[in-house]
């Protein structure tokens, strides 16, 4: 099975190449998109809510019978009713973080296969977060766990914004190298759709920052279970 | 201790001056020691007649490196010859200036060989926060201060 998803930092979509079992290419479609589907026929496409365009809508609409799709809301999007409107006619399924009429959500999803304890890996971080692409600039609640207010040694990936602190973009594969290389995780918010569940598979401690100080997260070990694969969840929609 | 300098390019100003001065009483304190800058584009005249080698020839050199910037860096973390790699720490953090994956820091900053020199405690704390404790913090590029952490 071919699998086509729209190219966006966020970890929903970015995880999606490291699947095992399905082949995922990752693209931009900048009005190309019948170009795209007629050179490769993929079995599957799945879009970003904020990236729709009226070339999108148009093409699920022609291609609804025999092709599907997913469209991803992403948590800024707040449009999400009328894009389930303009498509209802379609076979297009909508996914996202929060419950809503036609729009179901997200499950909990892990790589299992990557996110693995390496005992053999010090801990020589002390804090570390993922951001991933959400924020045009720190976090307010993060200001005094920074330097110069704070000497902590606090680190911060996967931002746009620019900071001595940010030290870039990772791959999943570095995340999971540097999830078991540190001793604890600072999960920010959405605790079980940002890098809580990697973490705990890591052994990392997780913690919050409350604006005081902070909390230790104990995770829901029934629910880290119950989270699937990637790939079970793209078969699922297969 | 030998010491081999990476200048690209080496301008006309106070700091390249500053640092020229520095080789020399390196040079005349040091006697026995090779000290030389490698370099790919020079603009001024060095009254101090510090030897200058093309910088292709810096890969060869067996002792230690002293880089300035980011690029003399990542030049200089492929050599296999170099016993210690300094970085001489002036300006706001490389990666707080320019969005470049963590790989890309990574392969620079995570490096065993490396020791970082800083010209001030701020960027003494930064570097400490983020990849490693810098070995020492030098105002300024002289040998006075230097002598005892370059070694």
């Amino acid at each position: 099975m071919k699998i086509f998803a729209q190219n966006l930092d966020t970890k929903f979509i970015n995880s999606l190449p490291y699947c095992q079992y399905h082949n995922i290419v990752l693209g931009n479609v900048n009005n190309n998109l019948y170009q795209i589907h007629y050179k490769n026929q993929f079995d599957l496409y799945i879009f970003c809510s904020n990236l729709i365009t009226r070339e999108i809508l148009q093409f699920i609409s022609e291609f609804s019978n025999t092709t599907k799709f997913i469209l991803y809301h992403t948590f800024e999007f707040n449009e999400t009713n009328n894009l389930i409107e303009l498509l209802k006619n379609t076979n297009c399924t909508h996914y996202g973080h929060y419950e809503n009429n036609n729009l179901k959500v997200l499950p909990y999803m892990i790589h299992k296969h990557i996110f693995v304890e390496n005992k053999d890996i010090a801990k020589t971080r002390d804090i570390i977060t993922f951001l991933d692409y959400k924020y045009d600039a720190l976090p307010e609640s993060l200001q005094n766990k920074v330097y110069p207010k704070s000497k902590e040694k606090f680190q911060f990936f996967t931002n746009n914004f620019l900071h001595p602190q940010n030290l870039g973009g990772t791959t999943e594969l570095e995340k999971a190298l540097l999830l078991n290389s540190t001793n604890q995780y600072l999960s920010i918010d959405n605790k079980y759709y940002d890098y809580t569940f990697e973490a705990f598979a890591c052994g990392s401690n997780i913690i919050t920052w409350n604006g005081h100080e902070y909390e230790s997260v104990s995770v829901d070990s029934a629910l880290f279970n119950s989270a699937i694969s990637y790939d079970e969840f793209i078969g699922d929609n297969l | 201790m030998d010491l081999g300098v990476i200048l690209l390019n080496i301008k006309p100003s106070a700091k390249q001056n500053e640092i020229f001065k520095t080789l020399y009483d390196f040079i005349e304190n040091r006697p026995y020691d090779q000290i030389v800058v490698f370099n790919s584009y020079c603009d001024i005249v060095d009254n101090y007649l510090v030897p200058i080698l093309d910088v292709s020839q810096a890969k060869f050199f067996h002792g230690n490196i002293l880089v300035f910037d980011t690029d003399s860096l990542f030049l200089a973390s492929k050599f296999i010859n170099t016993n210690k790699l300094f970085f001489y720490s002036t300006e706001e953090p490389p990666w707080a200036k320019d969005n470049k994956p963590y790989s890309y820091w990574k392969n620079i900053f995570e490096n065993n060989n490396l020791y970082i020199i800083t010209d001030s405690i701020y960027l003494n704390d930064l570097y400490s926060i983020t990849w490693k404790d810098p070995i020492g913090i030098s105002e300024s590029f002289k040998y006075e201060t230097l002598q005892h952490i370059i070694q």
